[in-house]
């Protein structure tokens, strides 16, 4: 098979209309999609329409249908969700529609009817219905392997990372029924043993005493044999019932505890909201001083630097004669008033004062008050003079910069409250948590309780049925109906021997050459060695070289790449499998792989399938080779993210 | 200068210039707001002899404060205003007289000084924004403009005066 489009509307946050191409001669296409964009609702869309099915994790609604598109209807409207995939397999080609019809309510929006309809293409281009769909498309791709050529990276990461036990059961089931070894597997059930009462060799063993007649002590045994394995088989029931319900407890715990782990308490919430509080007020304190000290620094220096300028000024408008005398440098009212004087003779410098000298001591003279005010004007313009030095544009600017500084640290640190108001809105109050919590952890110790009870029960029930049928062998041993039924019995026992011995040889067989695969895929994709075993139950183990399991989250993410590789690798070896084609639609864990490993990891995905279709929310840009790539997509959501589409091209930048 | 009263501050123009600048001219307000606006209105050789009132005659510059922190500064800006103005008649004998002379006269150089101030009020008021960032930045354009000499309003005003015609230039 292999997927040429898929399309789909109004599917979950998919609200409009939307078909991707998938390259189909071998090339890869690529899907990217950030978190949150949709990129798993776009993956588990194809799981839908081929099985109807959908497997979104425990946070997620399973509602299918766009929550805006529902808003915009009106009461009793109907609207459908649909997806199709177009594909071709053996040499035709397939349309493959799942549709599901809702009808708006008042308080709900019920499904009200839904259809899937497989069509194929004849020889004169007609599409014809195909009876039965699910079977056809059952054959083509079989319900049982659908995690594989569906596969989640992150979920077999995360199942890796608690021993993997959840993998290997699903892959225990897919294996043996790819390999018809599940009707090996039910037949050995129903055979069964003696104390199973609906077993084969359970009734058997209870018609040893079928010829006597009632009331008597082998009449007696039957009837508590019977019993006992009625109440333990209840007990069984309860058990696992009871168990069942602990698991969810105690998954319930860890949930509740990683909450609380990630919860502030009240006090928390005011101690940051104080700190961020005080931190604005200090900031909004900070502009303040930092404007008084701009408003300071105008005050100080700018009316004089303004009357400078002024002064400097005046002499283009007034022009003062004041302004052209002037006396020379270093000649005062000191000097002058010195020279002056009738009883000096010669100046400071040593000369002679004659007529000429005279006559221009009395010309300063003249300059002076209160014949003139030409020597203060000089004073008070050089005053003025001095002022203008003190102008210093940079100095206003870095005031003005300091206060814009301030009131974005303030900002910051209010919007910190805002969203520290709103986080502690969202979140629950820890209180609670710790009293679900508590609540949680008493009905787990209540289970306990009950469950140590119902196993010691249990235990009696088991000791009283053995007791019994030991009795009841030996009331029976000489009866000719009990000979009988131990010949067949041991028949049985026979054939079930060699059922498990043909599961046995065969779970060993797939699961060491499963383990060969992956350690090959594993050896080409990881820079470091590491060491793969997969047991007879399908565990898969990574060890070092000294036999230390493997804890890092990218050698898992390797690991799984490894995984699915080896064994879509079986699947195509299988006997009756290795003619099909089957694509591998792949949500891989990219971002968890280093820059070898991914190159490593990238390089081998073309080999996995004849068709790979996958799923990134990191740029493969640069480890993708040119010839590798077919068609590229990328989904955008809006900012809420309930709605999203796909656009062709790698839109991320 | 003697200043034996305190300066009033009369009309709305004061009252809006120091109820929305005093987030930043917080040091003495009255007084700081008084100086700015005389520079001011000397530069632009402009008086106002009297604001349009809004019955508020409270506001002024105390005599104790211009005593306590001039330090002979309004002397500087009468002797700068009184020998650069073209709105007052003067010789300039008696312009000298009046800037540096001693002898008591007739002429009210506070109420001289204050009617500049008065016009200078009204440019500061003009450069009063949505926020005190804004008012920042416009005073400092305006101080950065007028003193680099790119304030076109006292540039265009100077040339009209002059009476320079456009040949000339």
């Amino acid at each position: 098979m292999k997927i040429k489009t898929i399309e789909y509307e109004n599917f979950r946050n998919f609200k409009d209309y939307g078909k991707i191409k998938c390259s189909t001669d071998g090339r890869l296409t690529v899907v990217y999609g950030k978190n949150g964009d949709g990129k798993t609702t776009l993956h588990q869309l194809f799981q839908w329409v081929f099985y109807g099915q959908i497997k979104f994790n425990k946070t997620t609604t399973d509602t299918l249908y766009n929550l805006a598109l529902n808003d915009e209807k009106n009461y009793e409207d109907r609207f459908d969700v649909w997806g199709r995939i177009e594909f071709e397999h053996d040499g035709s080609n397939y349309s493959l529609t799942r549709t599901h019809t809702y009808k708006k309510g008042i308080d709900s929006t019920d499904k009200i009817s839904e259809d899937f309809s497989l069509q194929k293409e004849d020889n004169e281009f007609n599409w014809k219905r195909v009876d039965r769909p699910n079977e056809a498309v059952e054959r083509m791709l079989p319900s049982g392997l659908a995690e594989y050529f569906f596969f989640d990276g992150e979920s077999m990461i995360a199942d890796l990372r608690v021993k993997g036990r959840d993998s290997a059961s699903k892959l225990r089931k897919a294996i043996y029924s790819m390999f018809d070894l599940d009707i090996v597997e039910s037949a050995l059930g129903h055979i069964g043993k003696a104390d199973l009462k609906s077993t084969v060799i359970g009734k058997l063993y209870i018609s040893k005493g079928t010829t006597v007649s009632s009331g008597s002590d082998i009449s007696s045994k039957m009837t508590n044999i019977e019993m006992s394995q009625n109440k333990i088989e209840k007990a069984k029931e309860d058990i696992a019932k009871e168990e069942n319900e602990r698991k969810k407890q105690k998954q319930t715990i860890n949930e509740i505890s990683e909450k609380i782990g990630s919860t502030k308490s009240k006090e928390e919430y005011e101690e940051k909201r104080q700190k961020y509080v005080k931190e604005r007020d200090a900031f909004i304190e900070k502009t303040k001083e930092d404007m008084q000290a701009f408003g300071n620094t105008i005050i100080e220096k700018y009316p004089q630097i303004i009357i400078s300028k002024v002064v400097n000024d005046a002499k283009n408008k007034l022009k003062l004669k004041v302004d052209s005398e002037r006396l020379p440098e270093g000649v005062n009212k000191r000097l002058i008033t010195y020279l002056s004087s009738m009883n000096t003779k010669k100046c400071i410098c040593g000369n002679t004062l004659g007529v000429a000298e005279r006559s221009r001591i009395k010309r300063y003279q003249e300059m002076l008050p209160p014949l003139s005010y030409s020597s203060t004007y000089q004073d008070f313009k050089k005053t003025v003079e001095r002022w203008k030095t003190d102008y210093d544009k940079d100095e206003l600017e870095s005031k003005i910069r300091a206060v814009i500084s301030d009131q974005e640290f303030a900002h910051n640190r209010d919007r910190d409250i805002i969203n520290l108001d709103e986080e502690e809105k969202k979140s629950g109050d820890i209180e609670d948590l710790i009293i679900a919590r508590q609540e949680a952890t008493d009905k787990v110790t209540e289970l306990d309780e009950s469950l140590s009870a119902r196993k010691g029960l249990l235990d009696k029930l088991n000791l009283f049925l053995k007791q019994e049928m030991k009795k009841f062998d030996e009331l029976t041993e000489k009866n000719e109906a009990s000979q009988k039924a131990s010949a067949k019995i041991e028949i049985m026992e026979l054939v079930a021997q060699v059922f498990t011995n043909k599961l046995n040889i065969a779970a060993e067989e797939y699961s060491k050459k499963l383990q060969g695969t992956i350690q090959n895929l594993l050896d080409v994709m990881l820079t470091s060695k590491r060491k793969v075993s997969v047991s007879s139950d399908f565990t898969v183990r990574v060890t070092d070289s000294y036999n230390d399991e493997s804890k890092s989250e990218g050698q898992f993410a390797v690991v799984s790449f490894a995984y699915i590789g080896g064994i879509l690798k079986m699947i195509r070896e299988n006997e009756d499998l290795k003619e099909k084609e089957f694509p591998l639609v792949l949500d891989g864990p990219f971002s968890k792989l280093d820059a070898d490993q991914r190159q490593n990891v990238v390089d081998m995905l073309p080999e996995l399938a004849s068709q790979v279709i996958v799923f990134s929310k990191d740029d493969l840009h640069d480890v993708l080779k040119e010839d590798y790539v077919g068609n590229i997509y990328t989904i955008t959501s809006n900012e809420e993210k309930n709605i999203a589409q796909v656009e062709e091209g790698k839109l991320w930048t | 200068m003697d200043i034996t009263s305190d300066i009033r501050l009369k009309g709305k123009a004061w009252e809006q210039a120091i109820s929305e600048l005093s987030d930043i001219f917080v040091t003495r307000t009255n007084y700081s707001l008084f100086m700015l606006s005389l520079a001011i209105g000397i530069m632009y050789d402009k008086r106002i002899p009297s604001l349009d009132e809004d019955g508020d005659e409270n506001r002024s510059v105390p005599r104790n404060v211009i005593n306590t922190h001039d330090n002979g500064k309004l002397d500087f800006f009468f002797q700068a205003a009184i020998l650069s103005t073209t709105t007052e008649d003067k010789k300039e004998d008696e312009r000298l007289e009046l800037a540096f002379g001693d002898e008591k006269t007739e002429f009210n150089k506070v109420n001289f000084l204050l009617q500049f101030a008065n016009y200078g009020v009204t440019k500061l008021v003009e450069l009063i924004g949505d926020t005190p960032l804004e008012t920042m930045e416009k005073i400092k354009n305006f101080l950065v403009t007028s003193i680099e000499g790119n304030n076109f309003e006292i540039d265009e005003l100077m040339l009209e005066e002059m009476e320079i015609s456009e040949d000339d230039l």
